[in-house]
């Protein structure tokens, strides 16, 4: 795939990309920016054959959406911090950081951590295959000899369990959340696991 | 109007059903997923919520599975085995990483992990022989199959790079790309933006854009978004000092000092607003007794240090004059 040819399917399907973007919740304006930065950018790729030039794109804007949100989620977490302190100090809404961040996302971390731990070891490896190592559901399946839906089973347990843990901490500003949600999940049953 | 938790979990099943498939799913697939988004705004909150869980998922199932092999060419694997054995702290991982939806933008690439955990460090010497040393709390995603590939992907980390004229040595940070014209150069990346500094030779920011030609004892720092890149000179001496346990600034604001901080010891550390902007120049040594570096801290930053459930706090001192 020659880069210019990549950029052409990207103007055929800049509508589609960009409702892809109004549907997760970015405003028009936000929308075209992104799609003109992915513009610029597909301008800078190194050259290569690309297998899936539809979905890649797809996938492209998606990295971009999330890369656009972290910075965004920063931002704001900061002024909260600092306004909801009891410091009496306001930040600047400037884009500067705060240790305060770093200190909040190890606690969080630490939670997640803890709520993982609790899943069953065949569980955590698959979603750690699945996570870090980018395999396919599909890999992870023919290497451990299990059926896809099996697989998929493990993984919706690992992002089940985070997504409660995240839930009892943001339900819980003030901090002092006891989150004991790790546990309830263990028993569910293990069609494999000798 | 409140949802039933049955629907509530229905549409979470949904939504992780969708995100395992997109991540390598087909342009169909990914058509579906619009289509399923756009039909009710409880589906796009639903996927919101396991995006948000996936994110914090990465560094915890790292840390959660315990049994992860050390790179077999890191240079101290003793001392990388006993942080393992150590146990207690966050383990030092090395492994294999696709981010987000696998490199995405990088095809072909067989890309590795080396991430360290708070407070702790390590070299990487890759086959080349060139050395790659991360601080703590940082993470550096490597391609096996292109030597003269890094991406620093958080935190900070100290290159040492020989020269190729045909292959330069290319580091991404965020959307940013370092070349290396023969080298010896720190970068850092973290909340406060990107920073690089460079001991020896030079390197070239971002060659595509504004191509920011650095020599040794010259630094850069990029706010990212819409900030100004500003240039400022630095000791060549003092890049890439925390691999010694030291850290040294020339007027640097105290924001970044309490950042590089918490990178090296490991620490959580909150710092005053107020103080962010103060300047501080001099070395701090990396104290393993940590009452005694911060209440050295407290003297050589004139700043009041103490210690909470959080971790520690930096704030201005009372002043009876104020």
């Amino acid at each position: 795939m020659s880069e210019s040819g990549l950029k052409q399917i990207f103007l055929g399907m800049r509508p589609a990309l960009t409702r892809y973007l109004l549907v997760r919740g970015l405003s028009q304006d936000d929308a075209e920016d992104l799609m003109q930065d992915m513009f610029i950018k597909l301008g800078t790729l190194p050259e290569g054959p690309i297998g899936e030039p539809r979905a890649y794109l797809y996938r492209m804007t998606h990295n971009l959406l999330l890369d656009r949100r972290r910075s965004t989620a920063r931002r704001i977490r900061r002024e909260e911090d600092w306004s909801s302190g009891g410091t009496g100090v306001m930040s600047e809404s400037d884009d500067r950081p705060s240790a305060e961040d770093v200190l909040i996302a190890r606690e969080r971390l630490a939670i997640v951590t803890t709520a993982l731990k609790a899943l069953p070891e065949r569980t955590r490896d698959i979603f750690r295959r699945f996570r870090i190592d980018g395999q396919t559901q599909k890999a992870i399946a023919g290497d451990l000899g299990l059926s896809k839906s099996a697989v998929e089973k493990h993984i919706y347990r690992a992002y089940h369990v985070v997504a409660e843990a995240k839930a009892g901490l943001d339900d819980d500003e003030s901090g002092d959340a006891t989150f004991g949600d790790g546990r309830r999940h263990r028993g569910m049953d293990d069609d494999h696991d000798s | 109007m409140t949802m039933t938790a049955e629907r509530r979990d229905a549409l979470r099943a949904e939504a992780i059903r969708r995100h395992v498939l997109i991540a390598d799913g087909t342009a169909d697939d990914w058509e579906s997923f619009v289509a399923w988004l756009g039909a009710d705004p409880a589906h796009a909150q639903a996927y919101d919520e396991i995006e948000a869980a996936d994110e914090i998922a990465g560094l915890a199932i790292v840390q959660a599975v315990s049994a992860t092999p050390i790179a077999a060419n890191d240079d101290v694997p003793v001392t990388a085995r006993r942080w393992w054995l150590g146990g207690g702290v966050a383990a030092v991982a090395a492994l294999a990483l696709a981010v987000g939806f696998g490199p995405g933008l990088q095809q072909r690439s067989d890309p590795w992990q080396v991430a360290t955990g708070a407070g702790e460090t390590r070299t990487i010497t890759l086959q080349s022989g060139d050395r790659i040393a991360l601080n703590g709390g940082s993470s550096v995603l490597l391609d096996r199959n292109n030597p003269r590939y890094a991406k620093l992907e958080q935190g900070e980390a100290a290159f040492t790079i020989t020269h190729d004229p045909n292959a330069p040595f290319v580091v991404h940070v965020g959307e940013q790309r370092i070349e290396d014209v023969g080298t010896v150069f720190n970068v850092t990346r973290d909340l406060q933006g990107l920073r690089v500094a460079v001991a020896e030779g030079s390197v070239i920011y971002d060659p595509d854009g504004a191509a920011v030609t650095l020599g040794a004892g010259q630094s850069l720092s990029d706010p990212g978004g819409n900030g100004a890149i500003l240039r400022s000179a630095v000791d060549p001496a003092s890049v890439g000092a925390w691999r010694d346990g030291r850290l040294s600034y020339t007027a640097a604001p105290l924001s970044l000092v309490a950042v590089d901080l918490a990178r090296a010891t490991g620490e959580a550390i909150g710092l005053d607003p107020a103080l962010a902007d103060r300047r501080f120049t001099g070395t701090i040594r990396i104290d393993p007794n940590r009452d005694r570096l911060f209440a050295d801290l407290s003297q050589l930053l004139d700043v009041s240090a103490t210690r909470g459930d959080k971790g520690w706090t930096l704030a201005a001192r009372k002043r009876a004059a104020q």
